[in-house]
């Protein structure tokens, strides 16, 4: 730390030793100009001024010195100028970088009489340009400036060139020739468009006879009163003097003691052509100007923070957050809806793959009953295609067999219940008509009206073949196809019921196959299948068509013989039973031959009887015709055979056998 | 043609017969102003471009033909001493101050012979007075300063202009006038006995609006406002720039125009701010001008200084 400092102090030692002696060290104060014109044009000028504050502050030694822009800065850094008189924006510039350095007082120039602490700057073209006539007309041109650092000299016309919508950098073709006089001449030979030059240099060099005041004129004058020079831009505070810090307090209060003391008739102010020196200017103006064409030192555009966006435009940030806020729930609320929707198709999808490929078939008809709608199995049901059944009434598959009420039936529960099912028998396209099961439903919207019927259509043909099916083999013998005993014992109780109604007779014949267990015995069991399929067959054809021949079972046979108008009509009948079964049968060329013995009994006789009853006597008959030698019919005998069995060899008396 | 200046020019076609019908919705915002160093910064406005699209700035003579502009509708606004203001507004144009463009103080003056020393002594004096709003209001105002009755003077009405002769003719022993008459009055030995510097924030230029004819232009107006408060800060700033301008368009000299800024309090945004709301120096000069006009016979009724002003089109945030 204290090494540090022990170093620091000799290095500051060592900046006097070089600086001081330059400029303090004899008291010589220098006073630096800003050559804005020919260096020879500043000190005749100037020259007084440096005279007159020498002479005014004894102990000093006041010398003068005419520097370009670059000098000027080199020497501020040097600390080779103690006073400065330069343009307005270079004295901003130079006060950005030491913030001790201020302005005394602002010059106040004197011409034709006229005060005037302004300066601006003047935009030239020569008089014969018609061409150009107002600062729009530049753009695209060349224009011959002394420099972008001078106040009057560019500028003061680049910022009027900004408010008139053109940019001075890219819209003007800059030409940068150092000096006003260089402009000036550029302009006046045509070398360039149009040039600019400060206010007053024009009125000089027409004073010294250096330029025609009828060659050139001036572009975007200004009206100001009482202001002697032809001006193009609006007004700026003139040069200020400026003290740099290395210069004591007292000496400054001397030197601005001075400058105020001048006065217009003064020969120091005659000699620089100015009135004098009044307090500092505000220059604010200078510095909004050096802002807007971001000039040094505000040519530093500041890191641009997301704060700084956020404070410029947050109304319009807001606005756009908004906008893409509901945008997002926008986008949310219809990939939502996509989905719904997407749900929904793949359930529709479903609805109509079920719709097309089930096997019922479906028919959607409007509240009229005409048809909107039908799948492939509905054609395939009804033989109706799709363009053939819509826009027709339900009535196209009428069959006419159901009658009027059937239907007004149906339309009653379908439109108290809002269904019906049911079977109907409909007329297929080609004329058959068949069996349906049939399902209506009314579909309703939310106020309950009727949107449309909705039919599902089975074709149960098979269905009903199927139950017929069932039917016979739970009444028929599997094998010979004959009346079983459960439809046996029915039609019994029918014949008998027939037979009491009519006051006839029935006959009820047992019969059981002689010497068929031998036959299963020596051949098979199939072979007797087939001989008892073939004796069934013979015992049916040997039947009237009104009667009945059943199988019990084995080689039990039952018939039932109606319409007797005696016992004996039946005679012929039991005869022809006894001999078609007695007959030898040839099956797969082998000869068999069986008999029966065939028991008979009447209805009504003199008891009430059921049909049990009535079989369990002519099975009784049957066994006396066994016991009796077989191959022979034996009428039922009460006495005989309804109580203990009388002794063997009993004979029918009423129905004598054929052997 | 461009198809845009095409469409501008069928536009401009459209709306002709409207525009001169004066100021009613969609035309421009015409404003009424007539010469006075007040007024000045709306017209450096207008010169460097600032002034709102739509706003024409009308030129008159003097603030009669502004008045008579906002009668008939040519006008939407205009600027205007509050006192004229008061008087509109009771002869029924619905205004509205929206903006004070400045307090002229000490520019009115009340000058005496030199024998009349104090204002006791005017008792029984020949007074001449211009039967404006503003010389009632002197006169009023140096009565009560000087607690003497309506009846204790004699007053003669004769404006400034006819003033002098009158004085020479030893027609009368005190004048309420201003300049340039005070100054000649002075030089025949009249003395300076009163002037308005006494009662500061009672003669005040506004910006007086037509309220009835701001639907859809409040943007407008407001950019107006703040062009004028630009022009201000130019005025303040490069002050030798806008006097010399001024100067040129008014045909005088940059010393005269220096000059007459002298007796006049020109508000910038802040100092507007102060002369509006409930207890600002606008209602309070109001009220007292009601007093002072409806006593001197210039309103039948006192204004009910409702709807008087609007601060919204103030600018809100720093001008440049």
């Amino acid at each position: 730390m204290r090494r540090n400092l022990c170093r620091g102090l000799g290095v500051l030692t060592l900046w006097l030793a070089v600086l001081v002696p330059q400029a303090q060290a004899e008291h010589d104060l220098v006073l630096g100009i800003f050559a804005y014109r020919e260096p020879a044009v500043m000190i005749e000028r100037y020259q007084p001024l440096a005279d007159y504050l020498d002479a005014q502050l004894p102990e000093v030694r006041v010398t003068l010195q005419v520097l370009g822009l670059d000098e000027v800065e080199r020497a501020i850094s040097h600390r080779q100028i103690d006073l400065l008189m330069t343009n307005p924006s270079h004295y901003l510039e130079v006060r950005s970088r030491n913030s001790l350095t201020g302005a005394l007082a602002t010059q106040i120039r004197l011409e034709h009489g006229q005060e005037v602490s302004a300066l601006g700057g003047v935009v030239i073209t020569r008089a014969d340009r018609d061409d150009i006539a107002g600062l729009r007309d530049l753009k695209g041109r060349s224009v011959a400036i002394p420099g972008k650092r001078f106040l009057g000299g560019y500028q003061t016309q680049a910022y009027e060139i900004q408010q008139v919508g053109l940019s001075p950098a890219r819209d003007l073709a800059l030409l940068e020739l150092g000096s006003h006089d260089a402009v000036v001449d550029a302009v006046m030979e045509g070398l360039v468009d149009a040039g600019f030059v400060r206010t007053g240099v024009l009125e000089s060099l027409s004073r010294d006879g250096q330029l025609d005041r009828t060659r050139f004129k001036v572009l975007n004058a200004q009206r100001l009163a009482g202001f002697p020079f032809a001006v193009s831009t609006r007004l700026y505070p003139e040069w200020p003097l400026i003290a740099l810090p290395q210069v004591e307090r007292a000496t400054v209060q001397r030197i601005a003691m001075a400058l105020f003391a001048l006065t217009p008739e003064h020969p120091v102010a005659r000699a620089a052509g100015i009135a004098g020196f009044a307090p500092p200017m505000d220059y604010l103006p200078v510095e909004n100007l050096a802002r807007s064409l971001r000039l040094p030192p505000f040519d530093q555009s500041p890191p641009i923070t997301w704060e700084d966006i956020w404070d410029q435009h947050r109304p319009y940030l807001l606005a756009l957050l908004g906008a893409l806020l509901v945008v997002v729930l926008l986008l949310v609320l219809l990939s939502r809806r996509n989905r719904k929707l997407k749900r929904q198709r793949e359930q529709m999808r479903l609805a109509a793959s079920v719709f097309s490929h089930t096997h019922e078939g479906i028919m959607i008809t409007s509240p009229a009953g005409r048809i909107i709608e039908v799948n492939r199995a509905f054609s395939e049901i009804t033989g109706y295609s799709r363009q053939e059944a819509i826009g027709q009434r339900t009535s196209l598959l009428s069959s006419g067999r159901h009658d009027a009420q059937f239907y007004a039936s149906l339309w009653e529960k379908l439109l108290d219940r809002g269904y019906w099912d049911g079977e109907i028998w409909n007329r297929h396209r080609g004329g058959r008509v068949y069996p349906q099961r049939l399902t209506i439903s009314a579909v309703r919207d939310d106020s309950g009206e009727v949107q449309r019927y909705v039919g599902l259509i089975a074709d149960i043909t098979s269905l009903k073949a199927h139950q017929q099916e069932l039917e016979h083999i739970a009444h028929y013998d599997a094998l010979t196809g004959l009346p079983n005993r459960t439809l046996l014992a029915d039609r019994i109780r029918q014949a008998m019921a027939a037979a009491r109604r009519h006051q006839q007779r029935l006959a009820l014949v047992f019969i059981d196959l002689d010497g068929f267990k031998s036959v299963n015995d020596a051949h098979g069991h199939a072979m007797g299948d087939r001989l008892l399929m073939e004796l069934g067959r013979r015992m049916k054809a040997a039947l009237r068509e009104s009667d009945t021949l059943g199988r019990l079972g084995g080689d039990e046979f039952v018939a039932v013989l109606g319409d007797l108008d005696s016992e004996e009509a039946c005679l012929p009948v039991l005869e022809r039973l006894r001999e078609v079964a007695a007959a030898p049968v040839e099956i797969d060329g082998q000869g068999l031959e069986v008999s029966a013995s065939l028991g008979v009994t009447f209805y009504p006789a003199g008891e009430e009887l059921d049909a049990d009853q009535l079989l369990r006597q002519a099975d009784q008959a049957m066994y006396r015709a066994k016991r009796r030698g077989k191959n022979r019919y034996e009428k039922f005998e009460p006495v005989g055979d309804g109580i203990p069995a009388p002794a063997d060899g009993q004979e029918s008396s009423s129905c004598p056998s054929s052997t | 043609m461009q198809r845009r200046e095409c469409l501008a020019m069928l536009a401009g076609v459209a709306s002709l017969p409207f525009w001169l019908s004066g100021c009613s919705l969609g035309d421009d915002m015409v404003i009424g102003l007539h010469p006075w160093p007040g007024y000045e910064p709306l017209y450096l406005a207008r010169d460097f471009g600032w002034l709102p699209e739509g706003v024409v700035l009308r030129r008159g003579d003097n603030a009669g033909e502004s008045l008579a502009g906002l009668h008939s509708g040519e006008l939407c606004g205009a600027a205007l001493t509050l006192d004229e203001v008061l008087k509109a507004r009771a002869e029924g144009l619905p205004l509205t101050v929206v903006l004070v463009f400045n307090d002229s103080v000490g520019a009115d003056r009340v000058v005496a012979r030199p024998e009349i020393t104090s204002l006791a002594g005017l008792a029984g004096a020949r007074i001449a007075v211009e039967r404006s709003a503003v010389g009632s209001l002197v006169l009023y105002k140096l009565l009560e300063a000087a607690g003497l009755g309506a009846d204790q003077v004699e007053v003669l009405d004769l404006p400034p202009d006819r003033q002098l002769a009158a004085w020479r003719r030893g027609e009368i022993e005190a004048a309420v006038t201003y300049e340039p008459t005070a100054s000649q009055l002075m030089r025949e030995g009249a003395h300076s006995l009163y002037d308005s510097s006494r009662f500061p924030d009672m003669i005040l230029d506004v910006l007086a609006v037509r309220r009835d004819r701001l639907r859809g232009r409040s943007d407008t107006l407001e950019s107006l406002v703040a062009a004028h408060f630009r022009g201000l800060a130019h005025l303040r700033v490069s002050r030798e720039d806008a006097m010399r301008r001024i100067a040129a368009w008014r045909g005088l000299s940059f010393d005269e125009v220096r000059a007459s800024y002298a007796g006049m309090e020109l508000p910038g945004v802040v100092g507007n701010r102060r002369y509006f709301g409930p207890g600002g120096r606008l209602l309070g000069a109001a009220g007292a001008l009601n007093e002072v006009m409806v006593a001197s016979g210039l309103l039948a009724a006192p204004d009910r200084l409702e709807d008087l002003m609007e601060a919204r089109y103030l600018p809100r945030g720093p001008v440049s």
